[in-house]
Formats: structure tokens, sequence, C-alpha cells
């Protein structure tokens, strides 16, 4: 509770042009948020670049902060904003499209993946960058960044029902991924 | 165990919508109505112990995925850069150099001279207050106005006049008592008094005469304009 303090009295800080305070808030939050940025776009360079942009985000814009949300919980809504955008720029430029592609990926069962398969946690990994980007952030909202139902709903901008259904189909997807690496988990 | 299910729109069965709930009962963030709701369900459904267990795998992997993700490389000196160049960062830096400026101004004083020159400052302001002050009393119309805090009269033609600092109280006084002006409030903020130039309300050509006179007297008064009815 004190950590949420510290940075509700940073963000109001921010608000008044402290840049030392922006600088606190960025070490207190950076890894969590690059973690998140990068697990969903993929790419180290473009999550640098996000990061970057989300607290230059909350540099403009602290004084918006209302308190309502926990600070994390707004944080992560700006960086998931900036990597929605950044996704959707990424594929109106390539035309490539990095779900169906991890999709693809999995399908083929390369010499790595066969070395894997020796490690269930590896396994479990490997067949989780075969999600698509929607199901990746859900479960890394939930067990990493360790959001609620409504401020998952919060963050991705969907009825708190909807934050469910997404969960329960991206475990589905993960379980049809690890049985076609030949683990079942007897779920669903 | 599940029906099929093709969209997120589609109403989820019972079993499925405790396992869709699993993952916050596994990372403690699910809220107490859900949980009660999923501790009822594995009291009658044991199976779900096992699930309980595949939910934790997960949790663990997705740890496990992010702890491999090493922190960002000068992530901090790029965001300086970035808000240095900010709009807002100029608007700050600007301020903070007036602020720095008018403190070397003041640096350029030792704390005796500041410390004097505040005196003297509010000495004057005092001075001038207890001067005019005495003045309001001696040239308020019989049955009419009283200084600040008391009641004003409702009618005539006012002004806002600030006056010299050594304009000296006798001269005032009879140049008050010549045109008829009388001050009925004051001091307000910056010095200025309110003063009744005639009781009765006047067109505009003689406010500008008697705006005129009181500018004219250039050794009592520093400012004149003319006032509205009410304070």
């Amino acid at each position: 509770m004190e950590a949420v303090s510290d940075d509700r009295a940073l963000i109001k800080a921010i608000a008044g042009g402290d840049a030392k305070a922006l600088e606190r808030l960025f070490a207190r939050n950076q890894t969590r948020v690059f973690r998140y940025l990068t697990r969903v776009v993929r790419n180290d360079a473009i999550a640098e670049e996000l990061l970057n942009e989300v607290f230059l985000g909350v540099w403009q814009g602290a004084g918006r902060y209302e308190g309502r949300s926990e600070p994390t919980t707004w944080l992560i809504s700006i960086a998931h904003n900036k990597a929605v955008s950044a996704l959707r720029k990424k594929r109106e430029v390539s035309g490539y499209d990095d779900d169906a592609a991890a999709e693809i990926e999995d399908a083929a069962d390369t010499p790595e993946v066969t070395t894997q398969k020796i490690d269930k946690a590896a396994q479990m990994r490997a067949a989780m960058q075969g999600l698509s980007s929607e199901h990746r952030e859900i479960l890394d909202l939930v067990y990493y960044q360790e959001q609620s139902v409504s401020e998952v709903a919060e963050i991705l901008g969907i009825p708190e029902a909807t934050v469910k259904t997404r969960m329960f189909y991206a475990r589905k997807k993960l379980s049809e991924l690890l049985k076609a690496r030949g683990l079942d988990r007897g779920w669903p | 165990m599940s029906k099929a299910m093709t969209t997120e729109s589609e109403t989820l069965s019972e079993a499925d919508e405790i396992a869709s709930l699993l993952p916050w009962y596994v990372s403690g963030r699910i809220n107490a109505t859900d949980k009660a709701r999923v501790d009822a369900y594995a009291t009658a459904h044991p199976e779900v112990m096992a699930h309980i267990a595949l939910a934790r795998d997960e949790a663990d992997s997705v740890f496990a995925d992010n702890a491999a993700i090493p922190p960002p490389r000068d992530g901090l000196a790029r965001l300086q850069k970035s808000i240095a160049s900010s709009p807002k960062a100029r608007l700050h830096a600007v301020q903070a150099s007036v602020i720095d400026r008018f403190g070397a101004w003041l640096g350029g004083f030792s704390p005796r001279q500041l410390a004097y020159a505040g005196l003297t400052a509010a000495l004057v302001l005092a001075v001038q207050a207890a001067s005019i002050g005495s003045l309001i009393s001696n040239t308020a119309a019989p049955g009419g106005y009283v200084t600040a805090g008391g009641p004003v009269s409702a009618g005539g033609t006012f002004a806002l006049v600030a006056f010299q600092a050594a304009a000296p109280q006798g001269t005032l006084s009879a140049f008050f008592a010549d045109n008829g002006f009388a001050i009925v409030d004051g001091p307000k903020t910056g010095g200025m008094y309110r003063v009744r130039i005639s009781d009765k309300v006047l067109p505009q050509a003689d406010i500008d005469a008697a705006l005129g006179k009181l500018k004219a007297r250039t050794d009592l008064v520093t400012f004149a304009s003319a006032a509205s009815q009410t304070p």
C-alpha cells in the first residue's frame, strides 16, 4: 500500500512539473511496464521505444490522473494503448500478422521444440509463444501484473464478462497448443 | 466438460466459468464473491483442484518468461532527453529562469539591506495609510461615508485613486475640499483608494473633467480611473 501511495504522490508531483518525480516513477515501474510491452509486441527495440512513449505520456498527462484506479493499472493501460497502436501500425505497414505467424510457427515441430519436450515448463513457455497477442496479454495481466478482473477490464476497455471469457479461451487455446506438442493437460 | 464455444460473447457453462476464474484464484486478485463460488464448486467437484494446479503451472511459466526479459537499456537517459525537449519542460524552465533571475537580483543585496528595504516599504505604506486614513474621516461628507469595512454611500460617482507616498496631508485635504472629493474606502489591493468625486451620477464629460483634475496633481496622485458605483 505504501508503494501505491508513493506512486500516487509521484504522479501528483509530475503533474506539477517535477521531472525528478517522473524519474523516480520510471525507476520504480520501468521493468514491469517494459516486460508487459515486450510480451505484447514481441520486439525489444519497439518495446523500448514504447516504454519511452508511455512515460512521456505520463509526463504530459499526469494532471489527468484522477486517482480512481491504481497507479499500476493506469500505467499499464497507457502501455496497452501504445502497444495496440504500434501493432496496428506494424500490420498496416508490413501486412505481417504476428498472431497468425505465431500459430503457423507453432505447428512446426522443430528440433528445438523436440528438445524442449523433455522439459514440461519449457514446453509450456514455448506453447505460450503460440498464443495470439490478446491471449498472451491477458495471461500476463493476471499472472504477472496481478491485475483483478475489473482492472483488466479497465486496461483493455472491455466488459468484465468479456475479460473472463477471453481468459477462458486463452487457457483453452494454450491446452490445444500443448496437446499439439504431445502434452495433454486433461482440460478442457 | 465444456460446450463448444467460439466467441467471447457466448455464455460459459458453470464449469467453464469456474475455469475462467482460476487464474485470479491463483493470483489472489479474486473478489470475495468469486472466491466463495470457486471454493464451493471445488468442494462439490474435487477435480477442480487439478485445474488449479494447471493454473499454477501457467503462472510459473508466465513469471519465468517475464524474468527472462532483460531490463531496458538506457531507458532513463532516453526519457530524460525526451522530457527535456517537451513543451511542458520548456514552460517550467522559463518559469524557473524568471524565479532564478529574480533570486539573483535579490542576491545582490545583503540580508541587512533586504531587511531594511522591506521594512522601509512597509513603513511607507503604513504611514500613507495612516495619513490618508485620517483624511478619510476629515473629508467624508456629513451623514455619508466611512472608511473600509463601514457603510458606503449608495449613490454618486466614484474613482479609484493611488497617491504619492509623500503626499502632504494638508495639501491633499485642501485639494479634496476645493473639489468636493471624498475618500470613502481603502486602501485596496495595490494601495488604491475609492474616492467619491460627486454625490450625483455625473455625465461622462464631468467624470473625465474630475479625473483630469486628479491626474493633473502629480505631486499628490499617481493614478486615477473611473470606478463603478458599487465597490
